[in-house]
C-alpha cells in the first residue's frame, strides 16, 4: 500500500475508533465500530488476507455488531452517563504517553515485501487449515456450541427454572404428602 | 514509496490504547466497556496480519479466524448477561452491582 494511501485509511481508522470510544450515545458509537472494521478490512485486503477481511464484513458487521444494535434497542439504554472531570485528561495524558513511548521505539529496518504466491489466499488457509489445525478447529466448533448452548440456557431460564412457590408451600399438608402409607 | 511493517505495528498499538482508554473513561457502562474489548481485539488482529504479510506465513492467518470465533462467542455471552442484568436492575451501569461488597 502506498503511504498516502495509508495515511488516510489510518487516520480515518483512529478517528472512528476515537468515536467509539468518545461517543456519549450507545448507537453511534456502535456506528462508529462499524466503521472501524469496515476500514480495517480494507486494510487486510491491502495486506493480502482476502478471505478474512471479507469474514471480517460477514461475521464482525453482519452478525456479532447487528447483534449490539439489537442489544441496544432492546435494553432502552439511553446515554451514557459522564465520567468524573478529572478523569479525562488523566486518561487521555496516559494513552498519549503510551502511544509516545510505543513511536520512540519506532524500528527503522527494511522489510521484505510478500511475494506472490501460487495458490489464493482462501486455499493456502483452507489448507493450511485442515493440515495442521484440525484439531483446534474441531475445538473452535466445541467452543462455539458450548456458547451457544450456554446463551440459550440464561436466556431461558425463566422457562424451567426451579424457583420457590411459596403459597404451594404453605398449603401443603401431611395428608397430600404421605399417600402410600 | 510502499508502507513497512512498522506503521502497521504503531497503527496497532494506537488503536489498542484507544481501546483502553475507552475501557477506562466508560467504565460505567457495560456495553461501552465490551465495544473497546472489541477495538483491542481487532488491533491484536490487524498485528498478526501485517506480520504475517511481512514474514510470509499465514499461520497469523489462522491465529486471527481464531480469535474472530472466539470474539464472536464472548460477545454473545456478554450480550446474554447484560440482559439478564437489565431484567433484573433495569440498567447496566457498574455502580449498581456491588451486592458482593463486603
Amino acid at each position: 500500500m502506498s503511504m498516502f494511501i495509508f495515511l488516510i485509511i489510518s487516520s480515518l481508522l483512529i478517528l472512528s475508533s476515537l468515536s467509539v470510544v468518545l461517543n456519549r450515545s450507545p448507537i453511534w458509537s456502535i456506528l462508529s465500530l462499524i466503521a472501524c472494521f469496515l476500514i480495517t478490512s480494507i486494510v487486510w485486503l491491502a495486506l493480502d488476507a482476502e478471505f478474512l477481511a471479507l469474514a471480517l464484513i460477514f461475521i464482525y458487521v453482519g452478525a456479532v455488531m447487528v447483534m449490539f444494535l439489537f442489544i441496544v434497542f432492546m435494553l432502552n439504554i439511553g446515554k451514557l452517563k459522564k465520567s468524573q472531570g478529572w478523569l479525562r485528561p488523566v486518561v487521555f495524558l496516559w494513552g498519549g504517553s503510551i502511544i509516545a513511548y510505543t513511536a520512540m521505539k519506532f524500528p527503522v529496518e527494511e522489510w521484505s515485501i510478500s511475494k506472490e504466491s501460487m495458490v489464493s489466499n482462501t486455499k493456502a488457509l483452507g489448507i493450511l487449515l485442515y493440515r495442521y489445525y484440525d484439531e483446534a478447529f474441531i475445538l473452535l466448533g466445541c467452543l462455539i456450541l458450548a456458547a451457544m448452548v450456554s446463551v440459550i440456557a440464561m436466556i431461558d431460564q425463566k422457562a424451567s427454572a426451579k424457583t420457590q412457590c411459596i403459597t404451594e408451600q404453605i398449603n401443603r399438608d401431611k395428608k397430600d404428602c404421605i399417600t402410600w402409607m | 514509496m510502499d508502507v513497512g511493517l512498522e506503521y502497521y505495528l504503531l497503527l496497532s498499538a494506537i488503536i489498542c490504547t484507544i481501546g483502553l482508554m475507552g475501557m477506562v473513561l466508560n467504565r460505567h457502562n457495560l456495553m461501552a466497556i465490551l465495544m473497546s474489548l472489541e477495538l483491542m481485539l481487532l488491533s491484536v488482529n490487524i498485528n498478526f496480519i501485517a506480520i504475517d504479510y511481512f514474514i510470509h506465513q499465514m499461520h497469523g492467518q489462522i491465529m486471527v479466524f481464531f480469535v474472530l470465533a472466539v470474539a464472536a462467542c464472548e460477545a454473545a455471552i456478554g450480550l446474554a448477561i447484560f440482559v439478564l442484568l437489565y431484567q433484573s436492575y433495569q440498567s447496566i451501569d457498574t455502580e449498581i452491582f456491588d451486592q458482593l461488597r463486603g
